[in-house]
């Protein structure tokens, strides 16, 4: 009997060790709601010979939404609102917003062809031909395949995707949506709204949540995104870098927010770990 | 156990302790007496690029006394600082100051002596690499430098750094570093620095900025083994690093004793590394390079020391 109670003893002990609990941790997921005016999803393209025309209410023009985190807002910094910054440092850079976390709606994704770099963002696509439509008929600039022929059918884009990736199936090609898209059209029709959520956040009572919209250039590109990041293609003949966004978005988004991008007017304060927050990225900076 | 049985044991216990005297002390390089471990070099002047110029084209061993030179407000013109092996779990290395000009300041320091990894491979041997370095004589030291008013370290007394801390409006104290000697690495990393016996350098802007303290630091990284003396040379000029062509001979003659003056065949050695020989410098001086080259290396390459002298005598050392 006395034995068996010096084995129990430490066994007890030890589990008691193993009381450790990740919610002891100040670090919070936090859900919430990224509201985009109607009007963002509307913008007028330029050709070559400066020939324009307006895509209008499609949501396929939406770029990433960059959602971050920080201590706070301010109104001073730029024309629009910023998160607060720490020390300037150098001439060329301004000082970092230090982010506490962050996320985004939408990012940028290889689209399987060079021409697609950094042009093509997840959640805004059904299917090959939506992408094949939206690129022909919508920014009038059909995907051209790597012999030089127009890219027409789905079959063939799927195909193209299916070989490069090593896919056997749509759900292993992240910009094809099978289900919903991220964007859907609020019931009063003024916005586009995202439900989305900020992992792992260590909470600090009224800390902001803000963001904006990468919206694009008028030859569809995006500020945020850098063609010479991210994987590198080598496919038979083809060699370059499939583009990714910027690192340090979140940290320095004043560098990165140009002319027609929709940016999140006040900021919303957390004043709980519960707390839902809403984004309503109302001002169209217009450089 | 009989008497016999635990004699034997007793034996075989003493031999395997007496196998067991190795202390790794031979890694360690011995503490230099009458040498400093952290020192500071007050001000020194920015060169110009005439300066330069000059300096470079100076004899190896006249560089040191033309350094020592003082202008009116008793600055000199460069740097051969030598130290001793750090105290255990402290930092060391040297401090000096500039004044910002208002344009670019390109920070120099280059340790003693020269080294490079010797070519093993099983074919196509580089040959100017295939004789080893005698590395147990180099030392390392890494370059920082930023303004006097961030530097956190006691000059003279305990090494520093030039980190701050920011506290944002949640209270979250961060840091920040104020270090602008930025050095990029052969990849493309930052906040590079560069190994034994290699030059470092940075480019320090000083816009707006002219009379304005800058404290640079030179941080032990290692101490030759040979000697425990870590001595190198360091400057800064009025310059971008890139338009200066920077090398292993821009600053020569850093390899010093403990008297202070230069190390006999050290300048030859740098000479011929600059000139890629160094083979043909190792097979004239072996005992300048490493001691257990690889059997026949020099027979390999058909050295004849003869002729290579009589080629390149500023390469052959008595």
């Amino acid at each position: 009997m006395k034995r068996s109670l010096t084995i129990v003893l430490p066994l007890t002990g030890l589990l008691g060790a193993c009381a450790y609990e990740e919610t002891a941790l100040n670090h919070f997921d936090f859900e919430g709601t990224v509201r985009i005016p109607v009007e963002a999803a509307s913008v007028e393209y330029f050709d070559d010979d400066n020939n324009s025309w307006v895509v209008e209410n499609d949501p396929r023009n939406l770029g990433p939404v960059y959602i971050g985190v920080f201590p706070s807002v301010v109104d001073n910094l730029y024309s629009f609102v910023h998160p607060e910054i720490g020390p300037v440092l150098g001439e060329d850079q301004p000082g970092n917003a230090y982010p506490l976390g962050g996320n985004t709606v939408g990012r940028f994704e290889y689209g399987c062809y060079q021409q697609l770099n950094c042009r093509i963002v997840t959640g805004r696509y059904t299917s090959y031909d939506d992408v094949l439509d939206f690129f022909a008929n919508e920014l009038q600039e059909p995907i051209i395949g790597a012999e030089g022929q127009e890219v027409r059918s789905g079959t063939e884009y799927q195909e193209r995707c299916f070989e490069l990736r090593y896919a056997t199936d749509d759900t292993e090609v992240d910009f094809i949506e099978d289900g919903q898209l991220d964007f859907a059209l609020s019931s009063d029709g003024q916005w586009y709204e995202a439900e989305t959520y900020v992992p792992h956040v260590e909470y600090f009572e009224n800390m902001a949540v803000w963001g904006w919209l990468d919206a694009p250039s008028t030859s569809f590109n995006f500020a945020s995104c850098d063609p010479n990041l991210g994987e590198q293609i080598y496919y038979y003949t083809e060699q370059y870098d499939a583009g990714a966004n910027h690192t340090d978005l979140l940290n320095f988004p004043g560098l990165y927010i140009d002319d027609g991008d929709w940016v999140e007017t006040t900021g919303y304060n957390l004043t709980s770990t519960e707390d839902t927050f809403t984004l309503e990225l109302g001002f169209n900076y217009d450089g | 156990m009989t008497d016999s049985r635990a004699l034997l044991l007793a034996g075989s216990g003493l031999l395997a302790l007496a196998a067991c005297d190795r202390n790794g002390r031979d890694l360690l390089p011995p503490i230099a007496e009458g040498f400093e471990a952290v020192e500071e070099y007050g001000e020194v002047q920015v060169l110009s690029r005439d300066d330069w110029d000059e300096f470079t084209s100076l004899p190896a061993d006249e560089r040191q006394d033309w350094c020592a030179e003082e202008d009116d407000e008793g600055r000199r013109r460069c740097l051969y600082p030598s130290l001793r092996t750090p105290d255990v779990g402290k930092k060391g290395g040297a401090t000096f100051t500039f004044e910002g000009t208002g344009g670019w300041v390109c920070v120099i320091a280059d340790p003693e002596s020269v080294f490079w990894n010797q070519s093993i491979a099983a074919a196509g041997v580089v040959e100017q690499y295939a004789y080893p370095d005698y590395y147990n004589d180099d030392g390392d030291v890494d370059l920082f430098a930023g303004l006097s008013s961030y530097y956190t370290g006691s000059p003279g007394v305990e090494l520093g750094d030039f980190t701050g801390i920011y506290t944002d409006s949640a209270g979250r104290q961060i840091e920040i570093e104020y270090g602008e000697c930025s050095q990029v690495g052969a990849q493309g990393q930052t906040d590079a620095h560069a190994g034994r016996g290699t030059q470092e350098y940075c480019d320090i802007n000083t816009d707006e900025r002219e009379g304005v303290g800058y404290t640079v630091v030179a941080e032990t990284f290692s101490v030759p083994l040979d000697d425990g003396i870590l001595s190198y040379g360091a400057m800064a000029v009025g310059a971008r690093c890139n338009q200066l062509n920077i090398t292993e001979c821009s600053i020569k003659g850093e390899s010093l004793t403990e008297d202070g003056d230069v190390r006999d065949c050290s300048v030859a050695m740098e000479e011929a590394y600059c000139a890629g020989q160094q083979l043909g410098f190792c097979c004239a001086n072996p005992d300048m390079c490493y001691e257990n080259p690889p059997d026949g290396i020099c027979d390999d390459y058909e050295f004849d020391r003869d002729a290579f002298c009589s080629a390149n005598p500023s390469y052959c050392c008595d």
